[in-house]
């Protein structure tokens, strides 16, 4: 194969990760790094730069949409952020020093943990819970617009939704993804924070988290440009379309089949990792 | 500012930045495609990319220079920046209106990703 059927066969595939990472709420990057690594036979640092590169595509695209809705709560977002960058720095660092096998073997694992959490039924936590003091000292709590006028809500357990994003910014440098289903774990169902406020701040989390190691990726030589391209290009378009293809078609099902999909992925990274070869 | 204007404006920096760096890698994408078409395709083992695809200014002089992929690159930088603008403004934006605890979170934000590029 030359350059160019390459090139278009990467971003092919980019697209359709894009789109179904759209269409079933998680970010291209967990999809695409897998794809390039299992499919195309690039090395897992340089699919996780050009991983990294798309994320931060779509995040600020999608962030900018949302931010104009008044639902995403910039003061938790930020606030997390001095959490998740700081992660970020250092799980960036910790890819610079671990193997190939073991950052497949991670990178399974978490792919594994994305598919359980996304399994989880989310509870609309229209309960009237009481007020933090932390919270209310860091005046994290807001009101979430709704049709029938605002909703106020208490954040809670800020110090455990603290550690949880540490986490998630350690993950996100390490495995060049996004985690944004850590971030929703940590918000969500830590911190109680209602869902549509959490994926919608956490989508704008995600952007600056992944800044946060993309410069550690640049200098450790983790961006080739030529497979940047066409993976940053084909996600952000699939993406693009996902999101306008989201009310029209049937979600549930989607996601039963990727989800699926995504195991048997998740495995495959593992077994990579252990240098166990299925041929 | 009110937060109404200042999350118009942020929405408008990170959507816009998002379509530059896109154009941007669009070109140099499509300039290296014209020249390399018959090139092998590589990237199976891991080698690190040259150094002048790895430091900002380097890669800045080597685009005006013509060379395709750091024009590429180039669109990356812009992406980057991006989130660094994004938590600038939101800086500037809780320090216009006297908010310092958030002003200061902010910094600390900015802090730590212009600390990631040097570290």
């Amino acid at each position: 194969m030359n350059e160019v059927g390459f090139d278009l066969a990467v971003a092919a595939a980019s697209f359709v990760a894009g789109l179904i990472g759209a269409l079933i709420g998680l970010g291209g990057g967990i999809i695409i790094t897998p794809v390039l690594v299992l499919g195309f036979g690039i090395d897992i640092r340089y699919a996780m730069g050009a991983a990294l590169a798309s994320v931060i595509a779509t995040s600020s695209g999608a962030a900018a949409a949302f931010l104009k809705d008044g639902i995403s709560n910039m003061r938790i977002g930020l606030f997390l952020c001095t959490a998740t960058t700081i992660g970020a720095v250092g799980g960036a660092l910790l890819a610079g020093v671990l193997n190939s096998a073991i950052l497949s073997l991670i990178f399974g694992t978490a792919l594994l943990a994305t598919a359980g959490l996304s399994l989880r039924k989310v509870p609309d936590s229209t309960v009237s819970l009481p007020a933090d003091p932390v919270a209310v000292r860091l005046r994290l709590d807001d009101a979430m617009p709704t049709p029938t006028g605002p909703v106020p809500y208490h954040v809670q357990r800020v110090g455990w939704g603290y550690v949880v994003m540490v986490m998630a910014g350690v993950l996100s440098g390490l495995l060049g993804i996004g985690s944004g289903a850590f971030k929703v774990l940590g918000m969500d169902q830590i911190m109680r924070v209602p869902f549509r406020v959490t994926t919608t701040t956490s989508n704008f989390m995600i952007g600056v988290t992944a800044a946060a190691s993309i410069g550690i990726y640049l200098k450790s030589g983790y961006l080739d440009p030529v497979l940047v391209y066409p993976v940053a290009l084909g996600v952000l378009a699939g993406a693009f379309l996902g999101a306008r293809l989201l009310p029209v078609v049937p979600t549930k099902l989607l996601k039963a089949i990727f989800l699926v999909a995504i195991v048997v992925i998740g495995i495959q990274m593992i077994l990579r990792g252990l240098h166990v070869n299925l041929g | 500012m009110n937060d109404e204007r200042f999350r118009t404006l942020l929405a408008n920096v990170m959507l816009y930045g998002v379509l530059l760096a896109v154009a941007v890698m669009l070109v140099g994408g499509i300039v290296y495609l014209s020249e390399n078409a018959d090139r092998r395709p590589g990237d199976h083992v891991f080698t690190g990319e040259p150094a002048d695809l790895r430091h900002p200014v380097a890669i800045v002089r080597a685009a005006f220079a013509g060379n395709d992929t750091s024009v590429i690159q180039v669109g990356v930088l812009l992406l980057l920046l991006n989130p660094l603008l994004r938590v600038a403004l939101a800086a500037a934006g809780y320090a216009a209106s006297g908010d310092r605890l958030y002003a200061i979170i902010s910094t600390v934000v900015f802090t730590v990703l212009v600390v990631s590029f040097f570290v």
